[in-house]
């Protein structure tokens, strides 16, 4: 390693963490004055780059291009906040990430109509094309440097805004305490719109500026989104000072991480480093003083418990849920009947899903923790039973330390130990998660799932991007899996078990203290009550049936690959579990169902469902919040 | 009658410059009820703070049954038996009233890891329950959810929640507070009836309620232990007069 190498390669780094700045920058303000927080705000990055590009393309000037992009991009930001965003300020954050993920959708789907799915080449503008000598040795491309010079621009100029600006003191008066803007009567209206609209330009400035440096393509928005989160909750939900400082080790950390560690270690080299800084301090390094008060809110979406519901209800509601039970039973037959094997591949497809779905009511529904990396576990799963399958075909027995396994087929050995590491990864991410609350512990979940998207993205003997074939459905003594009917027989009695299982779980003394702490957590530990244990363990839990559904996926599709642990699957399921109801149980078959058939007959009528799809989860979110199951339960125990 | 349950010796809390319990020693006797008193930001709820556990005192010592405890954050000191109510109430919505107190007294057989039977279905914690709301005067109310209950209603629901835990200590933080006459002549009723078998830390505004239910009353002002005694003594003491209840007339004048 040379000296101008490594000089080079901390640009490169510094290049990316004001990037990265420009990003979380728009995203820490929406988040710490509005309590906002918008996944979408990957796609203004996304929206900027692809307008740039088609600007310069035809214009052939990159000044317009740059001018056009932001201001595209802020008014894309004016129009989502007035339609959306605006709707939800004081609604729970579980409802914000749902629309802009919907928004997501709908970003990306009108993106691939215009611009096609190919990716589109950005050129560097002439003037800066070239490259400067910083030092004998030291050659440096003149664009890089001067995406550095923009950032640091940039963050100087909000530095100065923010610190010297009447308009900086209304902004810090609002990320340190919402209630203060409104009590020195402030048009609160406006400086809303102000921000998210600057926030969106930022991004978009970003964005035009990655065209050159990489590729121009759909999701582009969410790659950079992640690590954007990361960002803020390393250095601290609100804190524009936290976002610039953890952007930049961030991007020295990526950078230099690719350079000196194996690789496997360099992807996840980011999310190492965030769940070091919420360990030690669990509200990222530069959190304004006092804790968001995100708690309380995170309950609207939930519908009531079983028990709470009356006789009558209670008998409305068992029958609904016989009668599902009874027509998912009959399903292999009317497929056999109907000749269409389509129809049972669907149904097990969303049996499967539903216990996914039932794994995360557990969390979100009755615990209040609302994960968004849920995928993560069942992925976990997944690939246990598709990496012991690999290793006993290739006849590599597989070394764990000091374990070796010379891998299985075989259910019995498989299936325990697969979803034992399901449960073991969802204890060590929740270990981790737990420590935070509210927001961190969404973003938190979100980013160590990516952690492992991106574990099992990266080449290995296990696929890589291009996931690991199933070579045959596991064994078992007496039954025959590689029967379809057989295997959705036995998921079914699976989600059987599991949902009585659950149902007696919540309404047992763990599950009425898990409940209790969801309500009211200060209260409960008031009380006595060590609630962090309590809370890990209901995560464990449902990384168990997370791993059920996780086996049961393998053995379906028998493939694994990493979009099982992307966060987008994540996100369906959290989907999933809304459209059902949220702390239900039974509302994980509804949801899943609902979902999956849906996603089939959109995506029978055009390729671009989302486009369709995305509005309709916004809709249904603004609109229903208490899910379809919730609609059979009625009103719950609360008014 | 007269073992000292719980004490309190030398206890500073200082914010930043302020110094809102200033070198209080305050020993609470067993099955009595104690009341603090003093003006607004007199450092009431900072002392019973620390005496819960909420707050560590800057220095000072805090013993529970000659067991030093001052390290012993909330929960730990609920575990022992000193429980706390909230200034502000602290119930939960969802869960009916029933649920609520039903939640408490399972807390107080032990841990909750148990993972099959419901607590509602079991004999024992029923029947704590339904005494306790019989007691606090909710039996009507067992399967109202909490949210919807009358703020009157919902300090009671405190205080049935605290009372399932069966507590050796309870401390009380302006238990009437924002109650209509009505349901503050049930409260008072109810805490006179809880005194002979309770230990009980008071802190409260209304003059009446204090010296009617208080064996021993303490004056705090300015975070200062100004005067302790039976109401008698300190209805008379001039020094209280003039510091604390001197000052009231004035700022009612
Ligand atoms: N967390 C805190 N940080 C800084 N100062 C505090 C804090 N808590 C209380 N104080 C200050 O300490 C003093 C005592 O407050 P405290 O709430 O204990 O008074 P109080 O006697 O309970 O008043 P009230 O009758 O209004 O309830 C006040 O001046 C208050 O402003
Ligand atoms: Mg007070």
């Amino acid at each position: 390693m040379t000296l101008p190498l490594l000089i080079e390669q901390m640009l490169n780094g510094l290049q990316s963490g004001v990037m990265l700045f420009l990003i979380a920058s728009g995203l820490t303000l929406v988040l710490g004055i509005m309590n906002f927080v918008n996944l979408a705000h990957g796609s203004f990055y996304m929206i900027g780059a692809f307008t740039a590009v088609s600007l310069q393309l035809w214009t052939g000037s990159f000044v317009v291009a740059a001018v056009g992009a932001c201001v595209c991009a802020a008014v894309a930001g004016l129009a989502v906040e007035y339609v959306c965003a605006r709707r939800l300020y004081a609604r729970s954050h579980l409802d914000q990430v749902l629309v802009t993920f919907g928004l997501i959708y709908l970003f990306n789907e009108s993106m691939r109509l215009i611009f096609g799915p190919q990716p589109l080449a950005s050129p560097i503008p002439p003037l800066l094309n070239g490259s400067v000598t910083l030092l004998p040795g030291l050659q440096y491309p003149l664009f890089r440097l001067t995406v550095i010079g923009v950032g640091l621009v940039v963050a100087a100029g909000m530095s100065f805004v923010v610190m010297r600006t009447r308009l900086g003191m209304l902004i810090r008066a609002g990320a340190s305490d919402r209630g203060m803007i409104a009590v020195l009567g402030v048009n609160i209206t406006w400086l809303y719109s102000l921000v998210f609209a600057f926030g969106a330009a930022l991004a978009a400035l970003a964005g035009l500026m990655s065209g050159p440096l990489y590729s121009v393509n759909v999701g582009m928005g969410e790659n950079i989104l992640i690590m954007a989160l990361v960002v803020i909750v390393v250095g601290g939900i609100g804190s524009l000072k936290g976002a610039f400082y953890a952007a930049i080790v961030i991007g020295l950390i990526d950078t230099l991480g690719r350079l000196f560690l194996p690789s496997a270690i360099a992807t996840i080299a980011i999310y190492i480093f965030m769940a070091g800084v919420l360990f030690v301090r669990p509200q990222g390094l530069f959190a304004a003083s006092a804790p968001p008060q995100v708690e309380a809110r995170d309950n609207g979406n939930r519908v009531t418990i079983l028990w709470s519901l009356s006789k009558s209800r209670q008998r409305v509601t068992a029958s609904v849920v016989g009668l599902c039970m009874i027509a998912l039973a009959l399903v292999p037959t009317l497929s056999a009947w109907l000749d269409d094997p389509f129809l049972l591949r669907l149904f097990l497809r969303i049996v499967i899903f539903a216990l996914m779905v039932l794994s995360l009511d557990l969390v979100a529904g009755f615990g209040g923790l609302v994960s968004f990396g849920h995928a993560a576990f069942v992925g976990t799963g997944a690939y246990a039973v598709a990496i012991l399958g690999w290793h006993l075909d290739h006849g590599e027995p597989l070394a764990l330390g000091p374990i070796v396994l010379a891998g299985t087929h075989d259910a019995l050995v498989a299936w325990p130990l697969a979803i034992a590491s399901a449960a073991a990864m969802a204890l060590a991410i929740g270990a981790i998660a737990l420590r935070t609350s509210g927001l961190y512990f969404i973003m938190s979940t979100l980013a160590f799932a990516q952690m492992l998207f991106y574990l099992a993205s990266t080449p290995s003997i296990y696929g890589g991007e291009d996931g690991l074939q199933i070579s045959q459905r596991s064994t078992l003594p007496f039954i025959d899996l590689g029967n379809r009917p057989t295997l959705y027989y036995l998921a079914l009695g699976l989600l059987a078990l599991c949902l009585l299982l659950c149902w007696r779980l919540v309404n047992s003394r763990f599950g009425m203290i898990v409940q209790a702490c969801r309500q009211n957590e200060r209260r409960v530990r008031a009380l006595g009550v060590r609630t962090y244990l309590y809370k890990l363990l209901l995560f464990v839990i449902s990384g168990v049936i997370a791993g059920v559904a996780g086996v049961l996926l393998a053995n379906a599709e028998l493939l694994v690959s990493p979009a099982d642990l992307s966060w987008t699957r994540s996100g369906s399921i959290l989907i999933m579990a809304i459209f059902g109801g949220l702390g239900t149980l039974f509302g994980s078959v509804v949801g899943a169902g609902t979902y999956l058939m849906l996603e089939f007959s959109l995506s029978e009528w055009t390729q671009h469902w989302q486009i369709v799809f995305g509005p309709m989860l916004i809709v249904f979110v603004l609109l229903a919040r208490r899910g379809l199951f919730g609609l059979v339960l009625g009103r719950g125990g609360s008014t | 009658m007269t073992t000292t349950i719980l004490e309190a010796t030398g206890l500073i809390k200082r914010f930043g410059g302020l110094t809102a319990t200033d070198d209080v020693t305050l020993a609470i006797r067993e099955l009595t009820c104690h009341a603090l008193i003093g003006p607004n930001g007199a450092g009431k709820t900072t002392l019973l703070s620390q005496l819960s556990g909420e707050l560590r005192p800057t220095a000072g010592r805090i013993h529970f049954e000659g067991r030093d405890v001052t390290s012993a954050d909330l929960g730990g000191r609920a575990r022992l038996g000193i429980l706390r109510s909230f200034q502000i109430t602290s119930v939960c919505d969802d869960y009916s009233v029933f649920d609520n107190v039903v939640v408490a007294a399972q807390i107080r057989e032990g841990h909750g890891f148990r993972f099959w039977q419901a607590p509602r279905g079991v004999r024992a914690l029923a029947d704590t329950t339904r005494s306790v709301l019989e007691r606090t005067g909710l039996a009507d109310f067992g399967d109202v959810p909490a949210g919807v209950l009358s703020h009157g209603q919902r300090r009671q629901l405190e205080l049935a929640i605290a009372l399932a835990m069966q507590p050796r200590v309870l401390l009380l933080d302006e238990p009437m507070a924002g109650m209509g006459p009505a349901e503050a002549e049930r409260m008072i009723e109810l805490l006179g009836s809880l005194r002979a078998e309770y230990t009980i830390v008071l802190v409260e505004h209304d003059m009446d309620a204090v010296f009617n239910l208080a064996d021993t009353v303490s004056v705090l002002v300015g975070g200062r232990l100004v005067a302790s005694g039976t109401p008698q003594e300190i209805r008379s003491n001039a020094s209280v007069r003039e510091a604390y209840l001197g000052h009231e007339q004035e700022d009612v004048a």
